[in-house]
């Protein structure tokens, strides 16, 4: 399995596109900047968000019943899918009741995290995503690199490339508006024929037992409301409990992801379209795992806005798919090595610890402590090479004695003196790849103990 | 055991070791109050690609065929505009209304701080109506223009099947293909808020 820093390295040996792509992140980042400014009380906001995501978190039990409780008053059918092949059994399963052999899908990051997709066409169903960035890396068999804006990592040529031999759009042509429209017609075919829709829940209400789903291109109303069946898949964390609630939620989200002041469509589902039938299925797959611990629970308040991502600098630098985990960035950083620290430990390290992610997240999870706790518990767990290990009990052995540290840093300035700075940059460990370590013939020691002497003088 | 029981006994057993936060207090006063909450919509309704007119209700139905001479089919859910030639409420089948060039919907109300305007299900046999036409109308009466959605979701009617409904701002759009702003994506290609007294 390549690595986080490795993945980066191929990343970036496109160096216009790479720097395309950190402008046009940072830009957004911007946007929501200015934003968040025009509310009275963003802070505030946030403070609030967080606390209720905290209240419902550690009651999650109670507000999970009652939101089965009102869903299923209003008819809706509730499932409860304890991990991800429960989950998608249960989506075959209402298919095959009903006969379905065409499946189209909203945006969901859950699906993505269960592999809905492949599962369904394993057996023989066509599965269409009708997000426009879905749909393009559905097409080249990718996985999205960014949780709001999928096909962040493509270039416009990219896409018309893509579109020629897809949907026979003329050859050459990259304008956006032309694919994008394009894509509309070719999609809308789709959602004429399709039998079934999936979606996602941005929030399930609990007093009410509505779900509530936030998008800009209008394709998961159609998803929702077009065909006879609709399916909404929902992780146990997305219950908050009162209506009123969806206030703080929505005045953050879209603010939050990409500046905007609302997304076109805040769509609030609260029973069955006329003659038609509603599934919601609950999914577990692991999160009630994160409530049991101390720290990490705060990661299940995430309200999926991309924020963390477009601030990265380490994301911003390395693309979304240099992460192996299907969230990328820093709360799929807090995520994954919780899940399974082997398969995702480097993700952890995929940090410089800046807390920008922290400072933008709009439920204040903690996102660049809970790094550092993984960090912790990942050289707990022994996953780090005996070489860097051995230089660290070194180091510690070192600094927890003063005589022996005085000691180490003589010894560690005349090495570093009287070695060519080549050899030095051999045993560096990749850290002077793009600088040399600089040169240095006094200790720390030394330097404080003159510059005292010039003081005092 | 069921996997609603697992997933339960699963939670329960977890938060065992959690502190238990307490539920906060919606404070209004976090929410921004605009004086002139009409100016302030119209202001961002424009800057999210929208458009408003302030019009009588008698003009309704001119002032759409103005905005819209090429169209021919008009759907309306308004008691307000008479354009329909396309019935909601008689049309079984929702993929019919594909061919929807103008919808014309009444909003309940319409919010200042991020202009949107809340489409209310109930009357409305087929909810994708606002979705799968080319341009919406909307009529939102001006006296009825909320500061924020702290007063929004107030406006909206809990328990009493109300809840379903719709936040809509401005047309639908897409930013996917190299963060370049899109109008039109799968929905409404525009959106127009008539503005009555």
């Amino acid at each position: 399995m390549k690595r986080h820093a490795e993945l980066a390295k191929n990343f970036l040996k496109d160096e216009k596109k790479a720097s395309w792509q950190n402008n046009a992140l940072w830009f957004v980042r911007k946007k929501r900047d200015l934003a968040a400014l025009d509310i009275k009380d963003f802070e505030g906001l946030r403070n609030l968000a967080s606390e209720i995501k905290l209240h419902t978190l550690t009651h999650l039990d109670e507000y999970l019943e009652e939101f089965e409780k009102n869903a299923l008053a209003r008819g809706i059918k509730v499932h409860w899918a304890k991990d991800a092949k429960e989950c998608n059994e249960i989506v075959y399963k209402i298919a095959k009741e009903k006969s379905v052999k065409k499946v189209i899908k909203s945006k969901s990051m859950l699906s993505e995290e269960i592999h809905l997709n492949h599962f369904l066409e394993e057996k023989g169903l066509e599965v269409v995503e009708t997000d426009l960035g879905e749909r393009i890396v559905q097409f080249k068999k990718e996985r999205p690199s960014h949780i709001v804006l999928p096909a962040i990592h493509l270039k416009k040529e990219e896409v018309g490339e893509l579109f020629h031999e897809k949907l026979g759009t003329p050859e050459g042509t990259s304008d956006p508006t032309f694919l994008a429209h394009a894509a509309r017609a070719h999609l809308r075919e789709k959602f004429l024929e399709g039998e079934m829709g999936v979606s996602g829940v941005n929030y399930g209400v609990a007093e009410t037992g509505e779900i509530v789903v936030c998008t800009n291109e209008g394709n998961a109303d159609l998803t929702m409301g077009l065909p006879k069946i609709h399916v909404a898949l929902m992780g146990i964390e997305k219950v908050i409990p009162k209506f009123k609630h969806l206030s703080v939620f929505t005045t953050l989200l879209a603010r939050s992801a990409t500046g905007q002041p609302s997304t076109v469509f805040a769509s609030h589902i609260a029973s069955a379209k006329t003659g038609g039938e509603m599934h919601i299925i609950l999914v577990d797959n692991d999160r009630s795992k994160f409530l049991g611990d101390e720290r990490l629970f705060e990661a299940l308040k995430c309200i999926r806005c991309g924020a963390c991502m477009n601030t990265c600098p380490v994301y911003r630098h390395s693309g979304g798919h240099s992460y192996n985990y299907i969230i990328p960035g820093p709360i799929g950083s807090v995520l994954a090595p919780f899940r399974n620290y082997k398969d995702y430990y480097d993700m952890a390290f995929a940090c410089s610890l800046c807390a920008s992610c922290s400072n933008v997240c709009p439920v204040k999870i903690p996102l660049d402590r809970l790094l550092f706790h993984h960090r912790q518990s990942v050289v707990k767990k022994g996953v780090i090479s005996g070489l860097e290990k051995s230089i660290f009990s070194l180091v510690t052995s070192a600094m927890l004695n003063p005589v022996r540290w005085r000691m180490f840093n003589k010894v560690a300035v005349f090495f570093l003196k009287i070695t060519p700075s080549p050899v030095i940059n051999l045993f560096s460990m990749g850290w002077s790849k793009f600088r040399d370590v600089p040169s240095v013939d006094k200790t720390f020691s030394q330097l404080l103990k003159e510059y005292k002497g010039r003081n005092n003088e | 055991m069921s996997s609603r029981d697992i997933i339960l006994g699963s939670v329960k057993k977890n938060l065992q070791k959690q502190e238990k936060f307490s539920s906060p207090n919606l404070d209004e006063k976090m929410f921004t109050h605009y004086d002139e909450p009409l100016s302030r919509f119209k202001t961002i309704l424009k800057t999210i690609g929208g458009e408003s007119k302030e019009t009588d209700k008698q003009r309704i139905d001119s002032v759409v065929k103005e905005t819209y001479p090429d169209a021919h089919i008009f759907c309306s859910a308004s008691k307000l505009c008479s354009l329909s030639n396309l019935d909601l409420n008689s049309t079984e089948d929702p993929h019919e209304l594909s061919n929807v060039e103008v919808a014309i919907l009444d909003a309940s109300f319409g919010v200042a701080e991020n202009g949107t305007v809340w489409i209310d299900y109930k009357n409305l046999k087929h909810r994708v109506i606002h979705t799968i036409i080319k341009h919406l109308v909307v009529i939102l009466p001006k006296k009825e223009i909320v500061s924020n959605l702290f007063e929004a979701y107030q406006r909206i009617p809990v328990k009493s099947k109300g809840e379903d409904g719709c936040f809509i701002a401005g047309p639908s759009k897409t930013a996917d293909i190299e963060q370049s702003l899109v109008l039109g994506a799968h929905g409404h290609h525009s959106l127009l808020v008539l503005l009555i007294d």
